[in-house]
């Protein structure tokens, strides 16, 4: 269920269980998740809406390794969900209990898209769907 | 004077007698006042505020003298202070409304100060001395709104001095408050722009004085121009009138009539007498015109005297005979030029004759000497004894050191060589410049030298890479399909032994340096020869080729390795591969795009040094089961649970992507939370819905991870 756009104002998404499209606004997601029952947080995951087709939930997992095929579909896929975390955190969309964790970041995640969908917002930074889903890419 | 009282011898005079006498002056002093029309303050007697702290009183200066209207004297000498906060009724004269005002007036009044009291002959009491003296009043009008309060009125018997305005809630008079615009002054001339007020007949007259003479002397009180008349006059030089009219109007009129157009000719001008020319007698405008006139004419006229206008009476002939008639100096000036500059002009101008050896030059023209001199030059240089060799210098140089022409020739034939004669090698110089083939250069030096050189350097067999052959150029060969380039020598025998290397040899062991063809057509080009060393290829829709790259075999379908990238033979076509070096066994996949690719879409890698017992995958996605399940132990509540889910592979990298999808579940209806992602799994936590103590709920799904 990934992302293949990341646009100024939010990103699309194509659903790995039933292949359906949609756009989802940063302002209905956070990064970072918080168990209020163990009280435990994870900054680098981001909870999607569930998928209104089939009720999917897909979580946006935020990467530190590198990956060894910088050329791949997976690897451009790990590149943009670091960007699209790094904007909702510009944005203020910082999960509450995470948000200190952020605050005190120094550095970027090792693979990062290098550009910012906020400075030409008139066009999408698109990856396209995983070859397994459309088949129209490796 | 007075009327009199003639006293008689023994007349027993009575106390109405005497008293009828002093009356009588009395009067006489009070209807001559009168009669001067004198009355009112004739010195000081000024009101001002309280000093040195004003307050309800007010001050009169003294010594004060005045005239009441019935001509009765009053003085004082001292400074009077006066209450005037309540009057002479002692009625007080405060404001009782705030915003309203009235007006108070002091007053002196004429008084008798009776003293020595004596007892008459009916035993009544008399004082005998009754000195003039004088009372000050105090008066009050009426209160009313500030600015409507009316002062008391004037009195018979008493001489105002000054109307003073009381305030509400005031405490002090100031000098602001007091007013003397109906002070009762001896002399009182009211008028604009100047009046008098003054108390005696010296002051009024000096005051007048000084007002007269600032008008006469200008200092002040000029007459207006306007108010002035002009009673006209003379019409101006043009006839233009001058009526009568005011000062001003006159003014502005001689301005207007000056000032405009027609000015000069309104200014008359006598006649001026002068020598060619003079002036004669009308107004200034006529004059100017005849000057400018005069002018005109010395500029273009008969009395010009610009070169075009001055004549030139007409000379001598040139010396051609060219005549220069009468004309213009300017006309004159260019035919000069003209003739001057003319192919005739040399002989125009004469030129005086000039001796010489062996030539001269006759009287003549110019143009008759410049010939005669162009024909002896002409003369001279097709004379072939123009000039002997012994005349004309040489200046030595080099091994020639004689100084004339014909004594260098001499020392030039006593000192060549002979026709036959020999040089020896090591004389000769060689400049040095080519280079040899591999780049050597023989320097400049002797020819025997160079020659040594280059026999040495053709000969050399012992330096590696740079010996004679690789000195010598030669055109490239060719026989049959063989042939070698054009270049060094010693690099066209390597050529020849890679042909010869080149073709397998019977009876003997083949080194294969080139790739060879083991199947398909003859002429496949392979990219590489030392990274890339195919085996085996099998063409067709789905290409076979085996290969080494030096560490590791390869198996591939529609892809070969050329230029850096992996290259498909069939465009669109599927792309796959099993690699095997010495620790690792990879299996590839590239989709059916088109064109070039420089990694595999997917791979999996099983790590045999390692031994690990499951691939390690790039590029591909996991799907997978998880469960949560739990039970109640205290009463009615929700179950919090969490599990680890291990990925049935290790990716390359932490996935960016994970899809919990609940498939299934009992008391448990939502999706469990992804969480604490890693290469190698994650972890999930959810909470079932509230279910009642000892009750069990389970949820269940599948995930996705990419």
């Amino acid at each position: 269920m990934p992302i293949t756009k990341a646009r100024s104002t939010g990103c699309d998404q194509i659903c790995s269980v039933c292949e359906a499209e949609r756009t989802i606004d940063y302002a209905s997601i956070s990064a970072g998740v918080h168990s209020a029952e163990s009280n435990r947080v994870d900054p680098n995951c981001c909870q999607l809406p569930p998928c209104p087709t089939c009720g999917a939930v897909e979580y946006l997992i935020r990467t530190w390794d590198s990956h060894p095929e910088p050329q791949s579909h997976s690897a451009k896929h790990r590149a943009l969900v670091n960007r699209v975390f790094k904007v909702l955190v510009k944005k203020g969309r910082a999960e509450a209990h995470c948000a200190s964790i952020y605050a005190a970041e120094t550095a970027d995640p090792p693979d990062l898209n290098p550009e910012d969908p906020d400075d030409n917002p008139e066009v999408p930074i698109d990856i396209g769907p995983p070859g397994h889903l459309k088949r129209d890419t490796p | 004077m007075s009327s009199r009282k003639d006293f008689y011898f023994r007349q027993r005079v009575t106390e109405a007698e005497l008293d009828s006498a002093f009356d009588d002056l009395e009067q006489a002093d009070r209807d001559l006042a009168a009669d001067l029309g004198f009355a009112g303050v004739l010195a000081n007697a000024v009101v001002s505020q309280h000093a040195p702290v004003a307050d309800l009183t007010v001050d009169v200066s003294g010594p004060a003298s005045m005239l009441d209207p019935a001509g009765q004297r009053i003085f004082f000498s001292a400074l009077q202070n006066v209450d005037v906060s309540q009057d002479e009724n002692a009625v007080s004269t405060a404001v009782t409304t705030a915003g309203n005002e009235k007006i108070v007036s002091v007053f002196a009044k004429f008084d008798r100060a009776l003293s020595d009291p004596r007892i008459d002959g009916n035993s009544l009491t008399v004082f005998f001395e009754r000195d003039e003296s004088f009372k000050l009043i105090v008066a009050q009008g009426a209160e009313a709104p500030a600015g409507f309060a009316l002062p008391p009125p004037l009195r018979s018997d008493a001489v105002l001095l000054a109307d003073i305005t009381r305030s509400f809630g005031q405490t002090q008079v100031l000098a602001a408050a007091i007013s003397t615009a109906r002070r009762q002054d001896a002399f009182v001339a009211s008028g604009s722009p100047r009046s008098i007020r003054r108390g005696q007949v010296r002051e009024a007259i000096s005051d007048l004085l000084g007002f007269y003479n600032a008008h006469v002397s200008g200092a002040a009180d000029q007459h207006p121009s306007s108010g002035g008349d002009y009673g006209g006059g003379g019409a101006w030089a043009d006839g233009t009138p001058n009526p009568a009219t005011t000062i001003e109007a006159q003014l502005d009129k001689i301005i207007s009539d000056l000032g405009g157009n027609t000015g000069g000719l309104k200014v008359g001008a006598g006649a001026t007498t002068g020598t060619p020319n003079s002036l004669t007698a009308g107004s200034v405008k006529t004059q100017i015109d005849a000057l400018l006139g005069l002018i005109n004419d010395l500029s273009t006229g008969s009395g010009s005297t610009s070169a075009s206008t001055v004549t030139y009476a007409g000379g001598g002939n040139w010396a051609d005979g060219t005549t220069n008639p009468l004309t213009s100096v300017e006309a004159q000036l260019d035919k000069i030029i003209s003739d001057l500059a003319a192919a005739s002009g040399a002989p125009k101008v004469g030129a005086a004759a000039t001796s010489g050896s062996p030539n001269s030059l006759a009287a003549g023209s110019v143009k008759s000497q410049l010939d005669a001199l162009l024909s002896a030059l002409n003369t001279h240089v097709a004379s072939a004894g123009a000039h002997a060799a012994t005349v004309i210098s040489n200046t030595p140089f080099g091994n020639i050191s004689s100084t004339t022409v014909q004594a260098a020739l001499n020392e030039l034939d006593s000192e060549k060589a002979a026709l036959g004669h020999v040089h020896a090698a090591t004389e000769i110089s060689y400049a040095g410049s080519g280079a040899l083939g591999d780049g050597s250069i023989i320097a400049a030096q002797s020819l025997e030298g160079a020659l040594d050189t280059l026999v040495s350097l053709l000969a050399d067999n012992i330096t590696a890479g740079s010996d004679g052959a690789g000195r010598i150029g030669a055109e490239g060969q060719s026989y049959g399909s063989a042939a070698v380039s054009r270049g060094r020598l010693s690099s066209q025998v390597y050529e020849l032994l890679q042909l010869i290397n080149g073709k397998a040899s019977l009876g003997s062991a083949n080194t294969w340096s080139q790739p060879q063809t083991m199947s398909g057509e003859p002429g496949v080009q392979y990219p590489s020869t030392t990274s890339w060393r195919q085996l085996l290829y099998i063409p067709g829709y789905t290409p076979l080729r085996i290969a080494f790259d030096g560490s590791s075999l390869w198996i591939t379908i529609n892809a070969y390795y050329s230029g850096g990238v992996w290259n498909p033979d069939v465009i669109g076509s599927n792309r796959s591969a099993i690699r095997l070096d010495q620790y690792d066994l990879y299996f590839h996949y590239q989709g059916g795009g088109s064109g070039a690719f420089s990694s595999w879409a997917r791979t999996w890698r099983w790590n045999l040094v390692g031994g690990k017992t499951h691939p390690q995958i790039t590029g591909g996605y996991e799907t997978g089961y998880w469960a949560l399940e739990g039970k109640n132990y205290y009463g009615t509540a929700t179950v919090y649970l969490g599990a680890g889910v291990n990925f049935k592979c290790t990716f390359s990298a932490t996935p960016s992507s994970i899809t919990m999808t609940r498939d299934g579940g009992y008391s448990w209806d939502t999706t469990p939370t992804a969480y604490a992602a890693q290469a190698y799994g994650f972890d999930c936590y959810g909470t079932s819905n509230s279910i009642g103590q000892g009750a069990v709920a389970y949820v269940y799904g599948h995930y996705y991870a990419y």
